[in-house]
């Protein structure tokens, strides 16, 4: 880094430290084609209001914080005042200083910064006054003013515009008075400052008649004055911190909401030529415009500021714009404009603010300046630039330094900062000059930190330091400064409250005002009064020592000259923290500031990752967790990688926590069921498979000639499937087939020779028939007693036909019950139940009983058995769900009685088209019984396997609770988007699932990540084409005399399942 | 499965599902499509399990299953009927060249045909934002869109239309506010996360 690079660096870095959106300064750069539509709308009601006809309609520039609100106030500041109008930044407080703060907003913006917009007012005044030009260089030029002179300007006034003259005489001769000097400026300043209320002997001295008034009348006087000399911007812009900073919008007391919505109508009222503008956020107005009730927004046009930059040339322009204009200040021509930020990076600039993007390129100046060389940042992007080391300065620069300061030090003048006639020109220059070198101090962590630009003539603060807690919220702390040297008890009040004011103290631990004072304050009622109140604010006092007022005024010489060494000797002699006063002032530094306000980021870590994902890279041929490391488990192969052709297995216990297949037409779906279907049989799990596209009922068929797509040794586990397994086709209501049904009543004959057996089976088998006699509540006792009776009745015979129970409740004898009107609500359960079975065929039909045990129980010489449950004689999806729900039911009572125990997995339930059982939208007889299923079958060791090829039809509980996942092609956008944002959820991409070819497969399980792996072809017969229903019944009947099936007699221990198969969900 | 034959008006009204490639009314299929699903032909392919038509106040909103896609694909190489006319010849022809590279390995039809994602943000919009350029969430917003765009599209769409002048991404600036729902659903733009969208124009 040349010293001419250093030091160009520097005027950059130096200039950052200080608040850089102040309206107040100068624009110097400013990229027209940001915010136009702004630039547009404020000016066409400005015209309005420079035409003085009608009162504008106010505007409301809405945009995020950074996008420049201020730049454009402030270039709308300097708009207006070139075409010779008057701008003002107005300051809401809450609560009862509200109008008071507007006031001394607009005084306040007589002097600011380079800015006088008091005398061109005043000159205005007087010309319309008439004054001659003595009289003028009296009023508004440099002569001291006198009474007469005054009393001159309201005569003229009034001739001029009566009643203006008439009402705002007093505020009028304020006004000439606040830009005097001396006991005249005193008396100005106080009108101001306390409303008015002047000493008697001031009034009586400048001729003013009235005592103390309303702030918000003398706002009115100041702004028909105002108008007679042009028109004015009144910019609000300070909403969001008074509002919604630090609380959510529905914190927001109604209160406040309401005082700033009149605030904003009132001000509108009381002004004339005058502009109001609101910058604000997007929260804040919408908090405005539908709470308050005041319509205050429907006196405001709203304009949308753009958030981000609309592209690289901009963003370029305004680097450029912004840097040339330091580098102008010392002659430095850069390499290229936006040196040292290279013209490429601009490219990835799009979407910052233009305040992110300068302050990115302020970071990165800090560190070519703290490493000593000139890194060009090559992108905006995060972790673009990597950090460079700072360099540490040599002992002999800093030893050279210390002398130097200690020169300055010495020199420096310890009276001027401290007297009433300088303090206001000298205090602020040495203040900004300590808090700027302790910045400098503080290093990165001043960030967020900035310093108010210089204040204007007569100001209210000496200095300001903000700390940006959250940059969105614009939630800040504030440190103000104000000395007072005066010893007037007036002069003293009036400047305490400007800076009171100023300071938006208020009792709120984030506004901090210092008032340094090296004498005693008058012991005065009123000044005892206002000093107490001024410590309950919060407000402190303290002196301020000679030695600190030397180190300050040194630094400031420092400062200016940009040694190269100021920056690590400022770091490591820290002059500017070691001062009593910051050390009082700012304590420990900034590690400690923050907790002055509330959290400034609830924002909790990033939520951890899927375990799946993070979870090491395991195969399944050698998981080491939960036991499984054990070789001898027994595995099931989900296929070869694509990556790497090796072979990949879940563990058969993974099953236990279910699997699901996502997808569709081609994807070779059906061969994956069939395929884990024939792996579970071969480790001698059974499975029920229900069926419904008549693709699964060729389980048991073997191949013709083995099929491309085996790998090695499929032939023979084929074999070894087809020779151990049992598949047996079920077809419920088609009598033609292997029909299943239900069976209410369960077999009393069996447990007649043991009365409490027999008592618990009747029990069962009501609380089965109870949902279908559906009896109104308020018969639901006597009628559930009545069945109760005429059961224990019937069965004491050892009956159970369905259709001989029907019959005895049509005619109940006599001494069956002794409830009155027994008989008839007997007669009423019999026509109930006649009916179901005429309606339900499932109902106590012909065929087998429907008995889990029956499904997975293989019979004698055979390791597994595969019961297909056909749906070819259920042809409705209502049909299909109603069994499936008992089916459930039925299944989830057997496996509590017979879980599954130390077998890696007790059985598999496969349902293919899991969307139609378990949709996502409205709920299905069996949607209720999917879910408990799918939530506690794992207990048990009963594996739910499901498929779909809609993932976004499948109800989310089912992915959510299914350990093992399959994604093969979809067709569908709408589907693979949902498919791709399920297997997102568990930490894989599947972004090119459309193209996936039949077969091929993503799987993933839990402790397995995710892979493409092809899956084999299945090891029974699977033609291209489905089953017609006639080769289905062939099949269900073909082994209907051969498949011993296991009948278990009904017994007390099947009560659960009776009373579960005649259950309707709910 | 695919053994039913289609009609021509059958088939033609699956491709128009395909094209439009997003859940329609009969009006916006017939203003985009220039054909309509009603009747016999809406009940048959409702049927086929070809298209889902669900009623959403007085009209229907059909939507292509993915059976549909599938058969839509095989659709393709279907001849064309007679007195097709040119428009029918052309289109036939179209799609058996579409076809044709797709089974060569070219995009598949999830891939070319994709919903006009700026109308889906636009409607899903206006449904969700109580008047002109008032925030509305992405969460919201993504789960209006529901699936019909892929996270990435939506994404690289919002990020797209953050440049039309009307349209605005924004952080919400009260973190507290902010469910984790709300967090996930951010889109980041220039190193901030953006979590309300604003629409001007409705």
């Amino acid at each position: 880094m040349t010293e001419e690079e250093r030091l160009a660096l520097s005027r950059v870095q130096l200039n950052l430290a200080v608040s850089d959106d102040d309206v107040w300064s100068p624009l110097e750069h400013h990229v027209s084609e940001l915010h136009a539509n702004v630039a547009r709308e404020v000016l066409a009601r400005f015209d309005v209001a420079e035409r003085g006809r009608e009162k504008p309609i106010g505007v409301v520039l809405e945009g995020e914080k950074g996008v420049g609100k201020t730049h454009m106030l402030r270039w709308v500041r300097q708009e207006v005042q070139g075409r010779g109008g008057f701008f003002f930044l107005v300051k809401f407080l809450e609560g009862g200083e509200f109008w008071h703060g507007v006031l001394h907003s607009v005084v306040q913006g007589f002097f600011r910064g380079q800015n006088d917009q008091l005398t061109p007012i005043l000159r205005s005044l007087c010309e319309l006054a008439g004054m001659d030009s003595e009289r003028r260089q009296r009023l508004c030029g440099t002569i001291p003013v006198a009474r007469s002179d005054l009393d001159a300007f309201v005569d003229g006034l009034f001739e001029a515009n009566r009643q203006v003259a008439i009402e705002c005489e007093d505020t009028a001769r304020a006004l000439v008075l606040y830009r005097s000097r001396g006991a005249a400026g005193d008396a100005g300043r106080t009108f101001f400052d306390l409303d008015g209320d002047l000493e008697p002997d001031q009034r009586t001295a400048w001729g003013l008649r009235r005592g103390a008034r309303l702030p918000q009348e003398i706002f009115r006087d100041l702004s028909r004055l105002i108008a007679l000399a042009g028109p004015s911007v009144l910019a609000v812009d300070q909403l969001d911190s008074l509002m919604v900073q630090s609380r959510p919008a529905d914190d927001v007391p109604i209160s406040l909401v309401n005082q700033v919505a009149d605030g904003l109508m009132e001000m509108r009222e009381l002004t004339r030529r005058t502009l109001t503008v609101v910058a604000c956020l997007p929260a804040t107005w919408q908090l405005i415009s539908t709470r308050a009730a005041a319509s205050a927004a429907d006196r405001f046009s709203q304009v949308q500021m753009k958030g981000s930059l609309p592209g690289a040339e901009i963003a370029e322009q305004l680097v450029g714009m912004h840097l040339a204009s330091r580098y102008d200040e010392i002659g430095f021509t850069p390499p290229y404009p936006t040196w040292p930020v290279l013209p490429s990076a601009f490219g990835s600039a799009r979407h910052h603010t233009p305040r992110r993007l300068l302050a990115k390129v302020g970071d990165h100046v800090r560190m070519c300046l703290e490493s000593g060389q000139v890194v060009e940042l090559p992108s905006f992007d995060e972790d673009a630039a990597p950090p460079v080391p700072p360099r540490p300065a040599a002992d002999g620069e800093l030893a050279a330094l210390d002398e130097t300061f200690e020169e300055l030090r010495a020199a420096a003048d310890v009276t001027a900062p401290v007297s009433a006639g300088t303090e206001d020109e000298v205090m602020p220059r040495i203040l900004a000059a300590g808090l700027k070198a302790y910045l400098f101090e503080l290093g990165s962590r001043a960030q967020g930190v900035e310093l108010d630009p210089p204040p204007g003539a007569k100001p209210a603060l000496h200095a300001r330091l903000r700390l940006t807690l959250d940059e969105r919220t614009e939630d800040q702390v504030h440190w103000s400064f104000r000395a007072i040297a005066a010893t007037h008890p007036n002069a003293v009040l009036s400047r305490l409250r400007s800076a009171r004011t100023e300071a938006g103290l208020a009792g709120v631990d984030k506004r901090k005002l210092w008032l340094l004072r090296n004498i005693q304050m008058s012991a005065g009622k009123v000044t005892t009064r206002t000093v107490a109140d001024f410590e309950e604010a919060g407000g402190m006092s303290s002196t301020i020592s000679d030695a600190d007022i030397r180190t300050f005024s040194a630094l400031e010489v420092m400062l200016d000259k940009h040694d190269p060494a100021l920056l690590p000797w400022l770091v490591s002699r820290r002059p500017a923290g070691s001062t009593e006063l910051f050390r009082k002032v700012f304590g420990e530094g900034p590690d400690t500031w923050r907790s002055t306000g509330p959290a400034t980021d609830p924002r909790p870590a990033d939520p951890a990752p899927a375990p799946v994902a993070d979870a090491p890279a395991e195969r399944g041929e050698a998981p080491e967790t939960d036991g499984r490391g054990d070789p001898t488990e027994p595995m099931v192969p989900t296929g070869r990688t694509t990556a790497t052709n090796t072979q990949v297995a879940v563990p058969l216990r993974t099953l236990r926590q279910h699997s699901v297949v996502f997808a569709g037409s081609g994807s070779g779906k059906t061969v994956l069921l069939r395929r884990l279907i024939e792996e579970c049989a071969l480790h001698g799990v059974s499975s029920i498979v229900l069926d419904p596209n008549n693709d699964l009922a060729r389980l048991g068929d073997p191949w013709p000639t083995p099929p491309a797509g085996w790998n090695p040794g499929d032939a023979a586990r084929s074999e070894e499937y087809l020779a151990n397994t049992d598949v047996v086709v079920w077809t419920p209501r088609r009598q033609a087939g292997r029909p299943l049904v239900l069976r209410p009543l369960p077999a009393f004959a069996d447990v007649l020779d043991d009365r409490e057996e027999l008592e618990q089976a009747v029990e069962a088998a009501v609380a089965g028939l109870v949902p279908r006699v559906r009896l109104t509540a308020g018969k639901l006792d006597v009628g559930t007693a009545v069945l109760k009776q005429s059961l224990a009745y019937y069965a004491q015979d050892g009956a159970s036909d369905l259709a001989g129970f029907v019959e005895l409740l049509l005619d109940l004898p006599d001494d069956v019950s002794d409830f009155r009107g027994a008989a008839k609500l007997a007669a009423d359960m019999g026509e109930r139940l006649k009916a179901a079975m005429i309606v339900d065929p499932l109902f106590d039909g012909e065929g087998t009983p429907l008995d889990p045990g029956a499904l997975l129980t293989p019979p004698p010489g055979k390791r597994a058995r595969v019961s297909v449950i056909s749906f070819i004689g259920l042809p409705t999806d209502a049909q299909r769900q109603t069994f499936v729900n008992q089916l459930q039911l039925a299944l989830f009572s057997w496996i509590k009685k017979n879980p599954a125990g130390d077998r890696p997995l007790g059985g598999l339930l496969v349902m293919d088209e899991a969307q139609d059982f378990a949709p996502s939208g409205a709920a299905t007889a069996c949607t209720e019984s999917t879910l408990k299923l799918s939530a506690q079958a794992r207990k048990y060791g009963l594996g739910l396997m499901f498929a779909t090829q809609a993932p976004r039809g499948l109800h989310n509980r089912i992915p959510g609770n299914a350990a093992t996942q399959f994604f093969g092609r979809l067709n569908s956008g709408v589907q693979i988007n949902a498919a791709a944002e399920l297997a997102r959820r568990k930490g894989g991409e599947v972004d090119d699932i459309a193209r996936l070819t039949s077969g091929l497969f993503y799987a993933a399980s839990d402790g397995m990540r995710f892979d493409k792996a092809r899956m084999p072809m299945c090891l029974s017969h699977h033609p291209s084409s489905a089953l017609t229903e006639e080769e289905v019944v062939r099949r269900a009947r073909a082994g209907r005399n051969s498949a011993a099936i296991s009948q278990e007699p009904w017994t007390a221990g099947g009560s659960d399942l009776v009373r579960s198969l005649c259950g309707t969900v709910r | 499965m695919s053994e039913e034959q289609l009609t021509s008006q059958e088939r033609l009204a699956l491709v128009g599902l395909m094209a439009v490639a997003r859940r329609v009314t009969n009006a916006e299929l017939k203003a985009e499509a220039g054909i309509e699903l009603t009747g016999e032909r809406r009940r048959r392919l409702n049927e086929l399990k070809l298209v889902t038509s669900e009623k959403q106040g007085r009209s229907y909103v059909h939507e292509l299953t993915e059976p549909g896609w599938a058969r839509c694909v095989e659709e393709f190489a279907a001849p064309r009927p007679p007195r097709a006319g040119a428009y029918g010849g052309v289109l036939h022809a179209v799609l058996a060249s579409v076809r044709r590279s797709m089974d060569r390995g070219g995009p598949q039809p999830s891939e070319l045909f994709k919903p006009d994602a700026e109308l889906l943000v636009r409607q899903a919009y206006a449904n969700l934002a109580s008047g002109p350029a008032a925030p509305v969430r992405l969460s919201a917003l993504r789960e209006r869109v529901d699936g019909q765009l892929s996270r990435k599209e939506l994404d690289a769409e919002l990020v797209r239309m953050a440049d039309l002048p009307d349209v605005h991404l924004r952080a919400e600036m009260n973190q507290q506010t902010l469910t984790d729902a709300d967090r996930e659903a951010a889109v980041r733009l220039g190193g901030e996360d953006r979590h309300n969208v604003q629409i001007e124009a409705l």
